[in-house]
């Protein structure tokens, strides 16, 4: 083996050495961490219910349903969890949680439907929404409120019962169509009980 | 053994006189974009100086089995990888501060401030004076996130709030200038505070 290769050869293995020790502690700190991030992005996720669902849920408890999950979603792409509220066993409202497309990438959105399929509220978890306009959709704003008490039977559509906020269509039409995936995944379940 | 003053002397350096960022200009993005809450800069400072401290000290320890040639390599790697610790505990410990600093975290990895002093510093002296130089290094770009974050959310909304307490409040009947927390008043306060910084460092030179 002349000079070049085995220096090249030394130069790799260092580097994998670095390389293997580096992933070996990341791992370790991602298996030591993994279950307390997956607990507070839950957490968050419940007192987003707790929001949304406004009055209704102060008197009742929220748990994610998993079967619920599993039926909406095969109507309802993007739908990422489901929550009941409930109260001595009798459903008051759910929390669905959907990821429509935005301008900057996925929304991540909590959207409140009391048991009568009005929508009660609207929060925003995650976006990469433009600072200064797609951003001023997503913060509670005027342009949410628009949705409140919209049921499955509503168009829910910009330009037929929604006014986009100007300069971001866009992120706009992102926040209704997560709007219309909760409906949908609502009515879902609703034919399911059937 | 220990040269205590040398030490003491590479602590020091960083702080004004070869601050990161108002003398070296190295690091900004980060500076510009967060400094617009003081208490940012707590989080990001600390969680930049971490990085630095871990980084230099693991560089200096290994710099005599590091051939130049594929130093560079090597030094991301263990930088992201300290970078990537720090990301997972925040996130599980801090979530409120994770969704403020966002994309600044990961994007420690490509501050200037940490390849060029592990380059510069870490891979040519010993560990105990990286580790001084690193702390050095760290404060002084967290005391100039500090300053650029007091300043501007003072200027910016009449008053500077951290944890949770008001820290101070500007009289009644101030305006609050809204620029200071954009854009432009980042550009704005960070040249005052380099036009400061070089007159106290070159006071008394003719």
């Amino acid at each position: 083996m002349n000079g070049l290769a085995g220096k090249l050869v030394r130069y790799a293995l260092i580097l994998m050495i670095v390389a293997s020790i580096a992933s070996g502690s990341l791992a370790y700190t991602y298996e030591i961490t993994r279950e307390r991030i997956e607990k507070m992005r839950l957490q968050e996720q419940l007192n987003a219910v707790q929001e949304v669902c406004g009055s209704i849920v102060g008197k009742g408890s929220v748990s994610p349903d998993k079967e619920a999950l599993e039926l909406a979603s095969r109507k309802v792409e993007i739908l990422n969890a489901v929550f009941r509220v409930e109260k001595e066993g009798q459903v008051l409202a759910y929390g669905f949680l959907v990821s429509p497309r935005g301008y900057g990438g996925p929304l991540t959105m909590m959207v409140g439907i009391d048991k009568e399929g009005r929508v009660t509220g609207i929060k925003v978890l995650e976006h990469r929404e433009t600072p200064g306009l797609g951003d001023k959709v997503v913060a509670g704003s005027e342009f949410l409120e628009q949705f409140k008490n919209k049921t499955p039977s509503d168009p829910v559509e910009i330009k037929k019962d929604i006014d986009a906020v100007s300069g971001a269509t866009i992120s706009s039409k992102g926040v209704t169509a997560g709007v219309r995936a909760a409906l949908d995944a609502f009515e879902a379940l609703k034919e399911g009980e059937r | 053994m220990v040269d205590f003053k040398r030490l003491a002397h590479e602590f020091y350096k960083g702080l004004f006189k070869e601050n990161v960022v108002l003398v070296s200009l190295i690091g900004l993005c980060s500076v510009l974009a967060v400094s617009s809450k003081f208490e940012n800069g707590v989080y990001l400072g600390a969680a930049a100086t971490f990085v630095l401290v871990f980084s230099e000290l693991i560089v200096s320890l290994i710099r005599k089995v590091i051939p130049k040639e594929i130093r560079i390599p090597v030094f991301i790697v263990i930088i992201a990888s300290f970078v990537t610790i720090v990301d997972l505990v925040m996130q599980a410990y801090s979530p409120q501060m994770y969704k403020v600093l966002g994309i600044w975290i990961p994007l420690i990895v490509v501050n200037c401030m940490i390849l060029g002093r592990v380059e510069v510093f870490g891979y040519r002296e010993p560990p105990l004076y990286a580790i001084a130089d690193a702390l050095g290094m760290g404060a002084g770009y967290t005391v100039s996130l500090l300053l650029m974050g007091f300043i501007r959310e003072l200027l910016g909304t009449g008053k500077v709030e951290a944890f949770g307490t008001t820290l101070l409040k500007m009289p009644a009947g101030y305006e609050p200038a809204s620029i200071f927390i954009l854009f432009p008043g980042a550009f704005l306060t960070f040249a005052f505070l380099i036009a400061i910084n070089r007159w106290l460092n070159t006071r008394g030179e003719s």
